[in-house]
């Protein structure tokens, strides 16, 4: 039915090279100590994922870390919190340097704000890494579906 | 060399001199034109046809221009364009200049000023400061377009007035007899108004004051004052006079320096509490406990600052303070009960944050070192009926002090086997008047490799171990320490299958996560039995867990360092995901199994059953025109529902409905039973479009259980390229709290290059 | 004031001169005087009518038309006009000097493709072949003044 395993060599890439691990990603810093956070944490699992090289194609990546109330109670206290990583990213290929793919990607966390101050920053701090990684993941099935269309169309494109 | 070899035809962008250009010299005026007269008798010079002059960095255009060599005058007549060097430009039909190519005067002329706004006028003059002086003359910020048969469509907003006079030195536009015109209709007469020049950078001056009317101060008026200190500092006082409660002063002051900068803002009054209605809360016997009764008049203030600072690409350091003198002062006086910060930590809604921070970063390397001191304002007085007031206070002692916390993440890559290895600190110190002082030091170590199986399974092993060290002492109790090492050994793998070529591309992923956890997390020594008999649980973090598909894939569930999972445990799940052209769907399903799950999580964890919740995801976004996203957790025990969270988006050019609805499993949710937290409740805005520049706005908190529309905001915003005209209409249903239990209206108008006033 | 009928001597040398049937040519540096006008150029043609004279007085009895060609100046105290080509003639007392015209008045300049100087009403006018703003290179009638000041009256 058509699907093929997306690490076997043939997948990704005409020659069997595998473009995930030729990527080198560049993380931009955000606005402020919580982006920044945000961004050290994707970049670390995309490290574990894809590795560090820094081969053919350059990943640019702008995180952003945001946290919104919910649940508000009847004394005007948020009792729930959405915390929410959106990067936008660009794909560029290093030697002629154009843009191959742009995009963004979201991963959002809930968690509860318990009544304790430090209970609170403990569940944010734990958010911030655990969306850290799912928005990582989304970021490399972008770029597996980037690489799977264009081995398709010709290079011309 | 004659005639400089590109003409100034055709540009109207401000001209830059060369440095050497021939122009600086302030005798030398270029022009180029069809033909020219001299006529020596009369010592007159008449340049005609389609005429274009330079004079230093100022450019005319008029179809003849007559140059009096005796008097050094020069008239331009028929479609003169006068562009000086900051850009703005003047056109006239007549305009006579001195010799300097400066404007003298004009008739019917239109000046665009460089900053953005148009002045008018019948008759304009310069008198000899260089100051223009205009004749029942108008100023607006909006573009003017010709309408379709010609003659010029009235902008949105305009300033009338008999006279308006440019002041140079002051920088300043000052009008007699003023009119403000909002959308044709005349709004506003004064018979003298004075704004800043828009052209001038940063002058000190009145901004467009402010008129209001609330429930509980009655007539409002604001008048701030911004003061540009110098190059890089400014603040602004804005006096509020009301009519039922005594006057406010609130201020603001930035300064920036070359590696960051300072917000300040704070506010101070001298009077006693009141209600919503405005009537003081002075009668002791009003209250049920009179001496818990906060009466009096007193000085009322608050403060935040913001300081930030990026001295190299590695450190970043700063600060945040925020006070208040009491819980309710904010909401009263409508000041910013949200203020952001650049810092760690974001305060929480209704309570003051208070930190220091210090952030080293780079790509391999993260070390945080901070202190965080907290503030609560969540007092509530509440209307009993018989027009009794109840007073809960909530109890600041019990807020810990975190002094430090300090976290360090270090990665390094292994040649050896090409993983990857991470050392990782956290210590975390809280002391707390009331309640459990807790201290934990943890030092751990990391180690992971990714690789891909023959047949493209993507496989991560990974071992972490780690020291924890804890000294806990809880109220009234002795302090015990003791320490642990855990450890867990496991592996991550998942085949991802894609399908593409088609206009959809498919990606299916199956994965699962094994781990096997070791050590002794002498769990027992975070549940104490207090004098009085209670069971008091220590442990700090990983209270409130509640699993969802983030949390899932973390290999340590406890969402902090106190808790931990023993046993083997296999976390099974798979996503489907698909995307064509700009649209995306995506479908996730969870389960953890254990062999052997202890009790330290609650139920509403969603992880305390040898199976977990069934966590599902499901996503489906149509080029974000339409997007749905749903999260669910399913019990299989009790075939339930514990946790539903739905949010649904839809956009198109006349309506934009975001709505969010979330329902949590309450009975087994203790943290809802105490501060009266909705368990189910829905929330949503509205936007529509109603005419050309036209919108409303609704938005809302429906608190389900309660049946209670907690907050809800309905506003009619006017806006085009230079005016915001915003109404909105506020309502708090707060369960009778006497304070923010109000509804308010408030106006925003905000006029390009005029200033925004509101509230 | 140049020719025109004021009776005034004009003198004229040059390398070489010869008359053919009422021409006066004059070729080679020919540099002529009238007054306080002087004008240089590379050849010299002057038409007189016939009245009768004949020879040089002839011709400059009353001077008919003037063309001279090359390198033309036509330099007064205050003013000097530079250009390929000046043809004077007597009928409109127009003076009209033609191919890159240069006009200079103390330190001011104007440049065009045609001047047209009156010498009763004493006004001159240069004009351009390309007209209008969209001449871009090809270049209209350009003029550049230094001010020394406005009061100050240059002289006539």
């Amino acid at each position: 039915c058509g699907f093929t395993p997306m690490h076997a060599p043939q997948t990704l890439s005409v020659n069997g090279a595998q473009p995930l691990e030729m990527i080198n990603i560049d993380m931009k810093p955000g606005k402020d100590v919580n982006d920044k956070e945000a961004g050290f944490f994707v970049l670390q699992r995309l490290r574990d994922r894809m590795g560090t090289n820094d081969g053919k194609y350059t990943l640019t990546v702008s995180p952003s870390w945001r946290r919104g109330r919910l649940g508000i109670s009847a004394n005007d206290v948020a009792s729930r919190y959405d915390g929410t990583i959106s990067a936008t990213y660009t794909l560029t290929d290093n030697k002629t340097g154009n843009i191959l793919d742009t995009g963004r990607v979201v991963a959002v966390s809930t968690f509860a704000a318990s009544s304790d101050p430090y209970g609170v920053i403990a569940s944010n701090d734990n958010a911030i890494q655990s969306t850290a990684a799912e928005a990582a993941d989304r970021l490399i099935v972008k770029l597996a579906g980037y690489f799977a269309n264009a081995k398709e169309t010709p290079a011309s494109k | 060399q004659i005639g400089a070899p590109e003409t100034a035809a055709g540009t109207s962008r401000p001209l830059q001199l060369a440095p050497d250009s021939p122009y600086r010299d302030p005798n030398l005026i270029y022009l180029e034109a069809n033909s020219l007269t001299n006529d020596e008798k009369a010592n007159i010079l008449t340049i005609s046809g389609e005429v274009e002059g330079r004079y230093q960095d100022r450019t005319l255009r008029a179809e003849t221009v007559v140059y009096d060599l005796n008097t050094g005058e020069i008239v331009a007549n028929g479609n003169v364009v006068l562009i000086d060097a900051t850009g703005s430009t003047q056109y006239a039909d007549k305009l006579e200049l001195s010799d300097e190519l400066e404007a003298g005067t004009a008739t019917n002329y239109t000046g665009r000023i460089e900053g953005g706004g148009v002045v008018g006028a019948r008759f304009v003059n310069r008198n000899t400061q260089e100051e223009f002086e205009f004749y029942n003359a108008y100023y607006t910020a909006c573009e003017l377009c010709r309408a379709a048969d010609g003659d010029v469509e009235t902008p949105s907003w305009r300033l009338r007035a008999k006279r308006v006079r440019q002041d140079k030195d002051t920088r300043t536009i000052r009008y007699n007899d003023a009119v403000l015109e909002l959308l044709g209709v005349p709004v506003l007469y004064t018979p003298y108004l004075a704004h800043p020049d828009p052209s001038a950078e940063r002058a000190s001056g009145l901004l467009t004051p402010f008129i209001g009317l609330a429930s509980d101060k009655g007539f409002t008026l604001e008048a701030p004052y911004y003061w540009a200190i110098d190059d890089h500092t400014e603040a602004t006082f804005t006096p509020r006079i009301f009519s039922k409660v005594n006057p406010l002063m609130e201020y603001q002051f930035a300064r920036l320096f070359n590696t960051g900068r300072i917000d300040v803002e704070g506010s101070f009054t001298y009077g006693s509490i009141f209600d919503r209605d405005g009537n003081a809360l002075d009668d002791p016997n009003r209250f049920f406990d009179p001496s818990t009764a906060p009466i009096g008049k007193r000085l009322r203030s608050h403060i935040y600052a913001d300081g930030y600072f990026e001295p190299t690409d590695f450190w970043t350091y700063g600060f945040g303070v925020q006070l208040a003198t009491d819980d309710n002062y904010l909401n009263r006086y409508d000041l910013n009960e949200q203020p952001g910060t650049r810092g760690v930590y974001d305060s929480e809604s209704r309570r003051n944050t208070s930190q220091a921070y210090l952030v080293g970063q780079d790509d391999n390397t993260r070390l945080s070192v901070s202190t965080v001191g907290f503030q609560d304002l969540r007092t509530r007085i509440v209307e009993l009926g018989n027009d009794q007031l109840r007073v809960f206070e909530d109890n600041d002692d019990a807020l810990p002090i975190i002094a430090p916390k300090i976290e360090l993440q270090k990665y390094f890559s292994d040649p050896v086997l090409d993983g990857r290895l991470k050392l990782f600190g956290d210590t975390t110190w809280l002391t707390r008047q009331e309640g459990t002082d807790y201290g934990r030091g943890t030092l751990g170590l990391d180690y992971s490799r990714t690789w891909i199986a023959p047949g493209g399974i993507e496989v991560q092993p990974f071992a972490n171990a780690r020291l924890d060290y804890y000294e806990i002492e809880p109220e009234g109790g002795s302090k015990t320490d003791f320490s642990r090492t855990l450890g867990q050994v496991g592996v991550d793998a998942r085949y991802p299958f894609i399908r593409s070529g088609g206009d959809v591309t498919w990606i299916l992923e199956p994965r699962v996560q094994v781990t096997q956890n070791f050590g002794d997390a002498k769990l027992d020594q975070f549940t104490v039995i207090d004098q009085g008999g209670f069971e008091v649980d220590l442990a700090q973090d990983g209270t409130d867990i509640d699993l969802d598909q983030a949390l899932f894939w973390q290999s340590n569930k406890a969402a902090g360092y106190d808790l931990w999972e023993d046993g083997l445990r296999a976390d099974v799940g798979a996503s489907v995901s698909a995307n064509w052209n700009s649209s995306r769907a995506h479908l996730f399903l969870g389960q953890s199994y254990t062999t052997d799950r202890n009790t330290e999580f609650e139920a509403n964890s969603g992880l305390l059953a040898d199976n977990s919740d069934l966590v599902g995801l499901f996503v489906l976004d149509l080029g974000n025109r339409f997007t749905t996203k749903t999260r669910v957790r399913y019990d299989e025990d009790s075939s339930s529902f514990r946790r539903i969270d739905s949010s649904l988006r839809y956009r198109d050019k006349r309506f934009d409905l975001s709505t969010r609805y979330y329902r949590i499993d309450s009975e087994s949710n203790p943290l809802l039973a105490i501060n009266n937290a909705p368990s189910e409740e829905v929330s949503g805005a509205l936007g529509v479009k109603i005419a050309d520049k036209w919108r409303a706005r609704y938005k809302g908190f429906y608190d389900i259980d309660s049946n209670n529309l907690r907050r809800q905001s309905l506003s009619l915003t006017y806006q085009d390229d230079c005016t915001l005209i915003e109404l909105t209409y506020t309502k708090e249903n707060l369960s009778n709290d006497a304070i923010r239990d109000s509804s308010g209206f408030g106006i925003r108008i905000a006029l390009l290059t005029l200033g925004d006033s509101g509230n | 004031q140049f020719a025109g009928n004021s009776g005034a001597p004009i003198t004229i040398d040059a390398d070489d001169s010869r008359l053919e049937g009422g021409l006066a040519i004059f070729s080679g540096q020919v540099d002529a005087r009238q007054g306080d006008v002087r004008i240089l150029t590379d050849e010299m043609t002057i038409t007189g009518r016939q009245n009768g004279g004949s020879g040089i007085n002839s011709a400059m009895g009353d001077i008919e038309k003037i063309v001279a060609v090359g390198n033309f100046y036509y330099i007064t105290p205050t003013q000097e006009v530079r250009g390929e080509r000046g043809v004077y003639t007597q009928a409109d007392n127009n003076f009209t000097v033609t191919g890159d015209v240069i006009l200079l008045q103390d330190d001011s300049v104007v440049t065009g493709d045609k001047l047209i100087y009156n010498l009763d009403t004493e006004e001159a006018r240069v004009v351009s072949e390309c007209q209008g703003r969209k001449c871009g290179n090809k270049q209209r009638v350009r003029v550049l003044i230094k001010s020394t000041g406005a009061t100050e009256q240059p002289a006539t």
